[in-house]
């Protein structure tokens, strides 16, 4: 009897626990969970009339259109970001979502393709961890009739109706074009670079566009790799360790600015933490564009970052699909710019960091050319 | 059978400690040759004990568990959902900082009181309670953090991750307080002879009058702790909250431990050696980087010499077990 009270008690703490926590400041943004339950159920806003989606995931019975997402984790910004809106315009738009997220676990995302099949969705949207390995599943859902979009990462081995990206490869190129054009003969660059998860697809593309930009450069050298696994706790070592071995460095790449806050406190402690224009500033080239590392730019530590927006990803994965619900031509590859920040234009409001933070539902149904708004 | 006197048992335990020095002193060596004695100089040596704190802290709690035939996942976890909400506190709810440190604390002490309660009260698995506990913390902290980095906490914050106390960091100086304590309290406090005696026969442990389920719950709760001071150490050298924070932390700390000459079976090992342990670990990681070896391959090398070291460790005990 007292281990029952005491079992009670454990589970009330839990549950305690966890409705403390749904006081987070983020609730509004219906992050979905990682058990593909629908998250809170916003009533659309149709009858807005400065909503151009209203309506348009709605078909002729009145029945929302259901759309499945599954993403490969929940843990940076910019797919935080990527899925909330994603989750609100089709929700304006009057649609059903459901949210998987499978933790870069293939078992987990395979698992989400079948269950997803089970609930005869009309559309999917897959963001997923290996472009390879996930082909199968795809392709099995795609002969079972139902269409996919890929967005950020692609599918090698099956071809979903439309894939929608900035191209990886193109953003490390861009970070690798920043060095050869702010460096010289006269003043080398001897780069550090912080990989983000090696083992990942994102990551060895960045790498490759970086590579491809300053091979044959004779005045950049990059030094040494250093995984950091998109953690600021891995970087800051990895800055610390590198420092040791080479105290010539003056240049870093990293692959995120998920990991621009590790390097910045790194450099600190090493006191090689000095701001652009002053002797002894370390370049340093990123990408993504999160708060991070923007306000590493407006401090005049970062020098450039290749924007990759997970903002444009969502409007224009979105405008696709309802494009294919309504019978409209789509294209089969929509390829985004990869514009490069930098001091100059740090405070722009294109930029997707500049969008007022979590609050999703009031931003604004983004313009851009790629994919227009069905029938306008 | 014949089953080890005490005399004997006490004696494996000390040796046990001797090996992973000697351990210790190979890696040392070689990496100091194969890097050009860059890993031995002053400013490197910093670098690794700085390294080194965040995972030997966690390593203490775990030898104290690890001890009693248990066993504590959920330590990584515990690291994140500290993080995530101490930040919180510190940037959006203008909690003063002290403050926010207590609250870090209590909620790795609350962690591991819902874990020693499970486990000592109604006999849940060790490994699946904190398991359990392991999803739940990281879960909580990614939804807390909703996929952001939360930085701009206090300066002040700094005091614990990058400033120095006569020339080395503070951190390092609280590992040394924290492992000094553990030391002293396995080797001259009923309490650690307890925890020894329950490692060893928990029935007769119990049967001889020993507060097994306090103890236990005890130890779960300074796991916690310890978890959430490395969490203050985290934060404060990359002064931001990230759900990354802690992930993977667990398997290092149980190396560490095991390393060090804790046996999983309980009842041997100590903080010394789970504090070496973790210096193998990060000298190891530290060497290659210095090395320059590439990160592809890093893990698998790392993998096979802390194998390679532990497998040394168990042959040579069994070979002193033998004589």
């Amino acid at each position: 009897m007292k281990n029952k009270c005491l079992a009670i008690i454990l589970t009330l703490v839990m549950v305690l626990g966890l409705a403390a926590c749904s006081d987070s400041p983020d609730e509004s943004s219906g992050q979905p969970d990682s058990s593909g339950k629908e998250t809170e159920d916003k009533p659309a806003q149709e009858t807005d009339a400065d909503n151009p989606l209203a309506g348009l995931a709605v078909k002729e019975d009145g029945t929302p259109y259901l759309m499945g997402y599954i993403y490969n984790e929940t843990g940076s910004g910019w797919m935080s970001n990527n899925t909330s809106y994603v989750e609100s315009l089709w929700k304006r738009a009057g649609g059903e979502f459901y949210g998987f997220c499978s933790d870069y676990d293939l078992n987990k995302e395979i698992s989400a393709m079948e269950d997803l099949k089970q609930m005869e969705p009309d559309v999917i949207l897959v963001h997923p961890s290996d472009s390879s390995a996930i082909a199968p599943a795809v392709q099995s859902v795609m002969d079972a009739g139902y269409p996919v979009f890929a967005v950020d990462m692609g599918v090698i081995g099956a071809k979903p109706d439309s894939f929608i990206h900035a191209d990886q490869v193109e953003m490390g190129r861009a970070c690798g074009e920043y060095m050869v054009e702010n460096f010289s003969k006269e003043n080398p660059a001897v780069v550090l670079e912080i990989a983000g998860g090696l083992q990942q697809d994102g990551a060895q593309q960045r790498q490759k566009g970086f590579h491809e930009a300053v091979e044959g450069v004779d005045y950049i050298e990059i030094v040494q790799i250093i995984d950091g696994n998109w953690e600021s706790s891995k970087a800051f070592d990895g800055v610390q360790d590198a420092f040791e071995r080479n105290s010539k460095i003056n240049a870093i790449y990293t692959h995120s600015d998920i990991m621009m806050q590790g390097i910045i406190e790194g450099l600190k402690v090493k006191n090689r933490l000095v701001p652009a224009g002053e002797d002894g500033h370390i370049v340093i080239c990123s990408i993504d564009g999160d708060q991070t590392g923007m306000q590493g730019i407006r401090d005049g530590y970062v020098d450039a970052i290749a924007e990759n927006n997970p903002v444009m990803h969502a409007a224009v994965a979105v405008n696709a699909m309802l494009s294919y619900l309504h019978g409209e031509t789509i294209k089969e590859d929509y390829l985004l710019e990869v514009p490069v920040i930098t001091a100059e234009n740090v405070d722009d409001s294109q930029w997707w960091a500049n969008l007022p933070e979590g609050d999703f539902d009031n931003w604004p149904v983004m313009e851009q050319d790629f994919c227009p708004i069905p029938g306008k | 059978m014949k089953i080890p006197l005490m005399k004997e048992r006490k004696k494996t335990k000390q040796s046990t400690s001797g090996g992973v020095i000697i351990i210790f002193f190979i890696i040392l060596v070689l990496v100091a040759v194969l890097t050009g004695g860059k890993s031995i100089r002053w400013s490197n040596i910093v670098n690794v004990l700085m390294q080194s704190t965040t995972i030997g802290l966690m390593a203490i709690g775990m030898t104290l568990v690890i001890i009693d035939r248990g066993i504590d996942l959920s330590v990584g976890g515990v690291a994140a959902l500290s993080s995530a909400i101490g930040a919180i506190l510190m940037t959006q709810h203008n909690v003063p900082w002290f403050l926010c440190i207590l609250v870090m604390l209590v909620i790795g002490a609350l962690v591991g009181l819902v874990n020693g309660m499970s486990i000592a009260i109604l006999k849940m698995p060790a490994f699946i309670c904190t398991m359990a506990t392991l999803k739940i913390t990281q879960g909580l902290a990614h939804y807390i953090l909703n996929g952001k980095t939360i930085f701009g906490l206090p300066e002040i914050h700094a005091v614990f991750g990058q400033k120095n106390f006569l020339s080395i960091p503070v951190s390092v100086w609280m590992l040394g307080v924290f492992a000094a304590g553990g030391i002293l309290l396995l080797k001259f406090f009923k309490f650690g002879r307890e925890l020894y005696a329950m490692g060893g026969n928990p029935k007769a442990a119990w049967l001889s009058g020993i507060n097994v389920r306090k103890n236990r719950i005890i130890i779960y709760v300074i796991s916690g702790v310890m978890s959430s001071v490395a969490a203050l150490i985290i934060t404060s050298r990359i002064m931001c909250a990230q759900v990354s924070i802690g992930e993977g932390n667990e398997l290092d700390a149980i190396a560490s431990a095991v390393i060090g000459g804790v046996s999983m079976a309980g009842g041997e090992g100590g903080v010394a050696g789970a504090i070496i342990g973790t210096l193998v670990i990060v000298m190891i990681n530290n060497g290659l980087n210095l090395m320059g070896i590439s990160p592809y391959i890093q893990t698998a090398i790392k993998g096979f010499v802390i194998f390679l070291a532990i497998a040394m460790d168990v042959i040579r005990r069994r070979k002193e077990l033998a004589d």
